[in-house]
């Protein structure tokens, strides 16, 4: 398929020079692309690109050097008053010189993005800043069956679920899972629901038995008091994860410096 | 490239869980890079000779700003009055595909909400919910729409994943909802323990709508309230908890809540059964068996749906894989 695709990117860009080699030199408007500023900011009524992600709207409000740290502060804004749910994750930022840094954030509530240049430089020898991927809050809700095998499962988020072990006591049984991580951390939060949130579905686990799979909480666990088991688990998930996927979005530094 | 729109397929094909193996030069790759220019060139002279022709404009495309020398590809301008790629679903709010994903049998289309700046949140409910479906033939429906209950402006619709889901390039919107909710009470007369009462009350919703409360039975196992809608609704939602209180003087109360009322953040389209005409709230059994009842109270919680057609389609081709 790689192969197949770099064949017809080839034949592609091929074509096109022959096109434009071979075609009348007066181009129709209807064949002229449509240009879109990327630099402005957003219209008041949202027709613009502008700093737009998603629904919401990145508002640079500083460009400073200090300790030399290039930082660009900003604020999000849901487009038209409603929640700002996608947030920048990762920024490119371009010299005059050529210079090419990249930074990221942490947090969903990080308001900041701070590259760390080698060489001594000011604000002036900024040419752009891009973002070049951003985070989406996606709400999930759906079933998944767990084995008291232990085989794992792999959630939307990239986290793996497995029973580790059951241990059964005189009225009562815990139910340990095993937790992994994908390779992409969670972004940090104090909003609840940013990791999955497991609740057992099955009669005879304790109403409450609802486990985070949220890292620090070592050993998630559910709490069994009916009289069989089963080898099943009918397990409910809630999350609101961050989700991440890539942006082409240059801010419009107008203002900030 | 390919000018058509990329299909979920092509989406889902670049998620960071599907299980990719490193690639290495091999024997098919002639045969796949000579078709691959032969397709390419004739994609592009086809696409040439389309755009010339038919004056079709650009959806996307690059732009230099004065002074780069990085080109930077955005969409062009979507719906008056929101930012690209927002399908209107009436006229303050829109809709875009964010994210897909696939869990199991299902797949996970992650929504944003915009709305426009005059938009009056005092006055109007916002984005509520939509039946929506992918465009194919035939069209497959949205099971179920999840929504935060910590940030506004997402939402997540379920589609199944089965038969040639993964061939669509777009979604419809067909019908825009409005949810209301009410918190009705009940004061259930004679009132006694066990009880077993054909009730025949209506309980005021709204102006249009009312909840009929047509059976209720308690017991020391539990219990069961019957209930239907009366009026315009689609189909509601309902969950009901009952407090039981014991003699004149005696304000002890003993509740039986709904069995199955963990809330979640789902909320099932209007025609499913989890979103239904009318059903029965089963409850637990009371905390305590009481001695002597005084008063028995029902207290409902009641989500219900009003639809409205809608005719919009947005395309699948700004979203990224989950």
């Amino acid at each position: 398929m790689v192969w197949f695709l770099a064949g017809a990117l080839a034949g592609a860009l091929c074509a096109a020079a022959g096109v434009v080699a071979g075609r009348d030199p007066v181009v129709s408007p209807a064949a002229q692309p449509e240009v879109t500023e990327t630099t402005s900011p957003a219209a008041a009524d949202g027709d613009s690109a502008g700093n737009v992600l998603g629904n919401t709207e990145i508002v640079p409000t500083a460009l400073t050097q200090e300790f030399g740290e290039i930082r660009l502060e900003y604020e999000l804004i849901g487009l038209g008053g409603s929640t700002p749910s996608a947030v920048p994750t990762t920024w490119t930022m371009r010299t005059t010189t050529g210079e090419t840094l990249e930074t990221n954030v942490s947090s969903d509530e990080s308001r900041v993005a701070i590259f760390r240049p080698e060489t001594e430089m000011t604000v002036d020898d900024i040419e752009s800043i891009t973002v070049t991927g951003y985070a989406v809050r996606s709400p999930q809700h759906y079933q998944i069956t767990l084995s008291l095998d232990g085989d794992p499962v792999t959630l939307v988020d990239g986290t793996t679920v497995a029973v580790r072990r059951v241990l059964e006591q005189r009225s009562l049984t815990y139910v340990q899972l095993a937790v992994e991580h994908g390779e992409e951390a969670p972004l940090g939060s104090n909003l609840l629901l940013a990791v999955p949130v497991l609740i057992p579905l099955d009669e005879g686990f304790e109403e409450a038995a609802l486990a985070t799979t949220a890292a620090g909480f070592a050993s998630p666990q559910f709490r069994f008091r009916g009289e069989r088991l089963p080898d099943d688990l009918a397990i409910e998930v809630e999350s609101a994860v961050w989700d991440q996927g890539p942006a082409d979005l240059r801010i419009d530094l107008t203002g900030t410096r | 490239m390919s000018d058509r729109d990329p299909t979920l397929r092509d989406i889902l094909s670049s998620s960071p869980l599907e299980s990719r193996q490193p690639s290495a030069p091999s024997a098919p790759m002639l045969p796949a890079l000579v078709a691959g220019l032969l397709v390419g060139g004739l994609l592009v002279v086809g696409g040439y000779v389309v755009a010339d022709g038919g004056g079709a404009s650009a959806t996307s495309t690059t732009t230099s700003a004065p002074g780069t020398a990085t080109p930077t590809t955005v969409p062009a301008a979507g719906v008056a009055g929101f930012p690209p790629g927002y399908a209107a679903v009436d006229e303050l709010v829109a809709i875009r595909p964010e994210r897909v994903a696939r869990q199991g049998d299902e797949l996970l289309v992650t929504f944003t909400v915009a709305t426009r700046r005059d938009f009056d949140p005092a006055t109007t409910g916002g984005f509520q919910g939509a039946d929506l479906e992918l465009v194919l033939d035939p069209p497959i429906q949205a099971t179920r729409l999840v929504f935060d209950p910590f940030v506004g402006g997402v939402f997540t619709a379920v589609f199944p994943y089965a038969g040639e889901v993964t061939d669509a390039t777009e979604i419809r919107i067909t019908a825009r909802w409005e949810r209301s909710i009410a918190f009705p009470e009940q004061l259930v007369q004679p009132a006694s323990f066990p009880l077993d009462l054909e009730v025949g009350e209506v309980l005021e919703l709204d102006e249009a709508n009312g909840l009929a409360v047509d059976h209720v039975t308690l017991g020391e196992d539990g219990g069961e309230l019957a209930w239907s809608i009366s009026g315009e609704a689609e189909g509601a939602i309902v969950t009901a908890t009952v407090a039981i209180t014991e003699g004149f003087n005696d304000v002890s109360e003993i509740f039986m809540s709904d069995r199955e009322s963990h809330p979640g953040f789902s909320t099932f389209i209007p025609t499913s059964p989890e979103h239904a005409q009318s059903g029965t709230v089963v409850l637990t059994p009371p905390s305590a068996v009481p001695e002597e009842v005084f008063e028995v109270f029902v207290f409902w919680n009641v989500a219900w749906v009003n639809t409205s057609p809608a005719d919009a389609t947005v395309r699948l081709g700004d979203a990224a894989a989950g």
